[in-house]
């Protein structure tokens, strides 16, 4: 859906970011509770990928999103007239400014109140900053004080659209990421509920610290919130171990849906703390035990039967054999873009940090070698030349990344091949610590408190 | 949620390849037909190869309008399962009721999923 008064660089934008989101992750998944608000939205969302995080929802939103973005981001060369023209809106932080000084947010204000009046949707990271712990850190009054005050300055209907993304492993490339859209507030329904019916607008403390602690609540909900890492990565193995042991052939994928698995480890770990004590005990032996045979539940539960785990090898292999040698070309084009990004890791950088960076690095490197070799082609052997190399280019280089995959796929399929044929001695120890995860599961669910 | 992609694509675009490099070869040894109009088909040939590739690959994995968790395939004992906490968590199911959706749960799937066989292995 687009708006009359979209940014002039909305739809490039939009193109944009789906592009970039569908080459750096293998799998986008998305879910929303209830339907997408109509009319002007502040959307909220939890901040742990950096860059990675608007790209996202710029993709994903039904709406054109108008990015509330940090100011220091427009001092970039170039970077400042493109965010123009996408209609990012400028926001000034206290800690960016060299001698701390604050500085008034009024046009941002004001430019947000605009965009708000024509029915668009502004997009804010209430959180302030890129998160690198598994919860949301505080959030910052910012959304609830736009919502109010452009309510307060005559736009009605305005509704707060929560968003938690999901990340399988941030700073990996083609990895997984779930987008959950939560349920819509009604900021009139907010506001109504005290006393004098949030007129004081930006400046009204009670009605600016109620919408925000509404906004805080939901993220919790759309978003991850575990205590630390330990937890998070312990109550994911065990909601991932359960739904592959629920699903059994009903599952037509080695991968369990992050949109499932992500809200029953969150529940797992609002569990009363004997449950969740006993499901962490067990997912850490489990893991202990699979880290000791150097394999993955993946391998383990083999749904499958031995002769058909052979005939999805003998497939893939076909498919990667047919595939190989554009795969190959397209590997010998991309090893110098690929080691180059891959630099990006010795960074010293803070992995949401390094979540942003490592896109951007790959957008450039990639497409600076795509437009030397297409310039080059055409300046030696004719425009038509030229424009076959730039087609080619990216074509091979998808088609490496597509026999990787396939690799993969061959290679966990003969480990599970491989597996399927033992029971006993250290596999067989692996299945009864599994069998004990998912019973630790069963057991915390059925005495999780009212 | 993003459907798989399926895999008789594979068999589509495998042959497809095939044939498309053969004829590259076939443009190219083909005697009598002049340079320029060579040229011409092999670009008209090739860019079927990456267009139809980029296509596929980069088409829209989800649809802007998520779809809503509770119309999520039922059928699925997962989302059966991941719905029934949910719901016991929003408070849309009293505790009696969930005690026994759960157990009747637990009888027909987690028990008759486990691996006792292994056992003190």
């Amino acid at each position: 859906v687009s708006l009359s008064s979209d940014p002039p660089g909305a739809r490039v934008a939009r193109r944009l970011a789906e592009v970039a989101a569908r080459l750096t992750y293998r799998e986008i998944e998305v879910v929303s509770v209830g339907s997408p608000p109509a009319g002007p939205t502040v959307m909220v969302s939890n901040h742990f990928g950096g860059l990675a995080d608007a790209l996202l929802l710029v993709y994903l939103s039904e709406r054109f999103t108008r990015i509330v973005a940090r100011d220091v981001i427009w001092k970039a060369p170039g970077v400042g007239r493109f965010m123009r023209w996408i209609g990012a809106i400028p926001v000034h932080r206290r800690a960016d400014s060299p001698d701390g000084a604050a500085l008034g947010n009024d046009a941002m204000f004001a430019t947000c109140y605009e965009a708000l009046r024509e029915g668009s949707v502004v997009l804010i990271f209430p959180e302030g900053v890129t998160q690198d712990d598994p919860y949301l850190a505080p959030v910052k009054t910012g959304a609830a004080r736009i919502a109010l005050g452009a309510r307060a300055s005559g736009v009605a209907g305005i509704q707060v659209q929560p968003v938690g993304i999901h990340y399988e492993d941030k700073a990996a490339f083609r990895s997984r990421v779930l987008v959950a859209f939560g349920a819509p507030i009604d900021v009139d329904d907010t506001a109504l509920r005290l006393p004098d019916a949030g007129r004081g607008g930006a400046d009204d403390r009670r009605s600016v610290d109620l919408l925000n602690d509404t906004i805080d609540a939901s993220l919790r909900r759309a978003g991850p919130n575990f205590r630390d890492w330990t937890e998070a990565e312990q109550m994911q193995l065990a909601a991932e171990v359960t739904l592959r042991t629920v699903g059994g052939g009903a599952a037509n994928t080695d991968d369990v849906p992050l949109s499932l698995r992500e809200p029953l480890a969150s529940a797992l770990a609002r569990l009363p703390e004997s449950g969740r004590h006993r499901i962490q005990t067990a997912a850490s032996q489990y893991r202990s035990t699979l880290q000791a045979l150097r394999s993955t539940d993946t391998v383990l539960h083999a749904e499958r039967t031995r002769s058909r785990l052979l005939a999805g090898v003998a497939i893939d292999v076909l498919i990667a054999l047919l595939l190989l040698p554009y795969a190959v070309l397209g590997a010998v084009l991309g090893l110098v873009p690929y080691l180059l990004t891959q630099a990006t890791a010795l960074l010293r950088a803070a992995p949401a940090m390094r979540a942003t960076i490592l896109p951007l690095v790959a957008l450039v490197v990639f497409m600076a070698e795509w437009v030397v070799l297409a310039t080059v082609a055409a300046s030696r052997d004719g425009w038509q030349t030229g424009v076959l190399v730039s087609l080619l280019v990216p074509a091979f280089m998808v088609a490496t990344v597509v026999v990787a995959e396939r690799a993969v796929q061959v290679w966990r399929g003969l480990r599970q091949w491989r597996t399927s044929a033992r029971t006993a001695g250290p596999v067989g120890l692996a299945h009864h610590h599994r069998d004990e995860l998912v019973q630790s599961v069963a057991a915390g669910l059925g005495g999780v408190a009212p | 949620m993003s459907a798989p992609a399926p895999e008789y694509l594979w068999w589509l675009v495998v042959p497809a390849i095939l044939v498309w490099a053969t004829t590259l070869v076939d443009i190219l040894r083909r005697p009598g037909v002049p340079r320029w109009r060579r040229l011409a088909w092999l670009v008209a040939v090739t860019l079927a190869f990456p267009t139809a590739l980029l296509w596929h690959l980069l088409r829209p994995v989800a649809a802007p309008i998520a779809l809503p968790l509770h119309q999520q395939n039922t059928a699925d004992p997962r989302v059966e399962l991941v719905q029934l906490v949910l719901a016991r968590e929003r408070g849309t199911v009293d505790q009696a009721t969930y005690e026994h959706q759960l157990a009747a749960f637990r009888r027909a799937r987690f028990l008759s999923s486990e691996r006792t066989m292994y056992h003190g292995a």
